[in-house]
């Protein structure tokens, strides 16, 4: 008797939830909060960081301020929760985040997990090195001597056993942490998106970037938790405005700002950009 | 939620590497600490007021700052005076620096709980200071803190998880480029959190038994 009951109040709930779940997408959820609740880094200049006056700043801030700008017309409506390399993922699978977006590269096996947008932006993987180390050149670096520093990501060490082999490999969980490694001769180098090691060798007068690259193009995309199209294609298609539609005259402002440059045109056919 | 066991087996050979590390660096920290907690308590007890003082600042210092601050700080700070320590060492040498300062304490609490008298008795017998400490006061003091200092392992061999922010690839490191290859958060996390209730079942069940062994008649 009791176990039945039991059962009929679990039935109930299960019920409850996987109605509740089945009507309502986190776009009603993100409108009726009036607010977007989005994880990001906080150390990975120039995409997501904490300026000297301790606010979260970067291109990776700007494209999320723009999402809230197009959902609530004030780019104002949005909380920032600051998430670790592998944090990443329980923010937005545990429902705490509505979406991330973090320096995050595209790769197959995360999109087996989590659902990622169209990229919003291009990077590559560069290496930064120490002056000091007198280094020039990849095939200069792929040596015991040397101490190479990566995220706590399974594609930087891939990467790393496939370019350059022979180094010594130390793996720290910011990007932060990674530069501090290199800064204070823990490592001699380390890798990672191109914007991030070009930002870092502006500001730091005994780093440079090597000329050449571990990869030369990857996606880089806003993650979300899958099984909510509606969710999915909201932000899909703001992503889609941003890169190359209606949009583009944003996104292109906040590129120059980060990056000082201009960023690839909405069409392959018209070559630079041509509004304004 | 729906778990996938399979990926839970699969990967569980890389969580087993882990934790060879985890232990190797647990027992060492233990052994260290409570080998350094010994020297501190000894200086904290000792006669000379400036010695007494001395070790009372050192334990103030090292117990009122986080673990993972001193390990980043010994991390970081050995490579930028030019002698880079290795993740283990720093992680070993700042919870050996933290932990002796807690066994200190534990093991003056055994000390102060041994009856003065028996101190006093111990003089009358013509036994020098160091003769009545070492057959006298420590060996009840010992055993009498063997269940804080069971609570005190414990919190060490959670502890070492920290050492996976100075690239140390233990249990909580392979969980951290396990979740970050596949996303896998909750299986990853909740394997890692049964094998560290696995260990240290088993220590404090061990402990637990050493406690029973080494009681004193009463």
């Amino acid at each position: 008797m009791v176990n039945r009951m039991l059962a009929a109040a679990l039935a109930l709930l299960l019920g409850l939830a996987g109605a509740a779940s089945a009507q309502e997408s986190r776009l009603d959820v993100v409108q009726k909060r009036d607010k977007l609740i989005v994880a990001t880094f906080g150390t990975a200049p120039p995409l997501c960081y904490t300026n000297e006056k301790n606010e979260l700043v970067g291109f990776d801030i700007d494209i999320a301020k723009l999402i809230a700008k197009g959902l609530f017309g004030d780019e104002k409506k949005i909380e920032f929760m600051v998430v670790t390399s592998d944090g990443r993922w329980p923010s937005v699978l545990s429902g705490r985040a509505d979406f991330g977006i973090a320096s995050t590269t595209v790769y197959p096996d995360r999109a087996a997990r989590v659902a990622f947008t169209q990229p919003y932006m291009d990077s590559g993987v560069g290496v930064l090195v120490r002056k000091d180390s007198n280094v020039k050149s990849l095939a200069d670096l792929n040596n015991a001597k040397f101490t190479i520093a990566n995220l706590s990501n399974p594609q930087m060490a891939d990467r790393a056993k496939r370019f350059v082999p022979n180094m010594k490999v130390l793996t720290f969980d910011t990007p932060s942490a990674m530069f501090l490694a290199v800064k204070s001769g823990q490592a001699h180098a380390m890798q990672m998106d191109t914007p991030v090691v070009d930002w870092y060798a502006a500001q730091n007068q005994e780093l440079t970037v090597l000329p050449e690259l571990f990869s030369v193009v990857q996606n880089n995309a806003i993650f979300m938790k899958p099984s909510d199209f509606t969710w999915w294609l909201y932000l899909d298609t703001v992503v889609q405005e941003l890169r190359y539609g209606s949009r583009y005259e944003d996104y292109a402002a906040v590129f120059k700002k980060w990056f000082g440059k201009e960023p690839p045109a909405q069409r392959f056919y018209i070559g630079g950009r041509k509004a304004g | 939620m729906k778990l996938d066991f399979n990926f839970i087996l699969r990967n569980l050979p890389t969580f087993l590497e882990g934790a060879v590390v985890t232990l190797e660096l647990s027992a060492l920290a233990i052994l260290c600490s409570l080998v350094w907690g010994l020297v501190v308590v000894t200086a904290r007890t000792a006669p000379s007021r400036a010695l007494a003082l001395a070790a009372t600042g050192y334990i103030e210092l090292v117990r009122n700052t986080p673990v993972l601050v001193q390990m980043l700080f010994i991390y970081f700070g050995s490579a930028v005076l030019g002698a880079p320590l290795s993740g283990f060492a720093a992680g070993l040498l700042a919870m050996t620096l933290q932990n002796g300062g807690y066994m200190a304490e534990i093991y003056r609490a055994g000390i102060e709980a041994v009856s003065q008298r028996q101190v006093e008795a111990g003089m009358a017998l013509g036994m020098r200071r160091h003769e009545v400490m070492s057959i006298v006061v420590l060996p009840q003091a010992i055993r009498k803190v063997v269940p804080p200092f069971t609570n005190q392992a414990i919190v060490m061999i959670k502890d070492t998880s920290l050492v996976s922010s100075i690239s140390v690839a233990e249990m909580t490191f392979h969980a951290k480029l396990l979740t970050d290859r596949t996303a896998a958060a909750y299986e990853v996390f909740l394997t890692l959190a049964a094998l560290y209730l696995a260990i240290n079942a088993i220590v404090s069940a061990a402990l637990r038994l050493l406690e029973r062994r080494v009681a004193i008649p009463t």
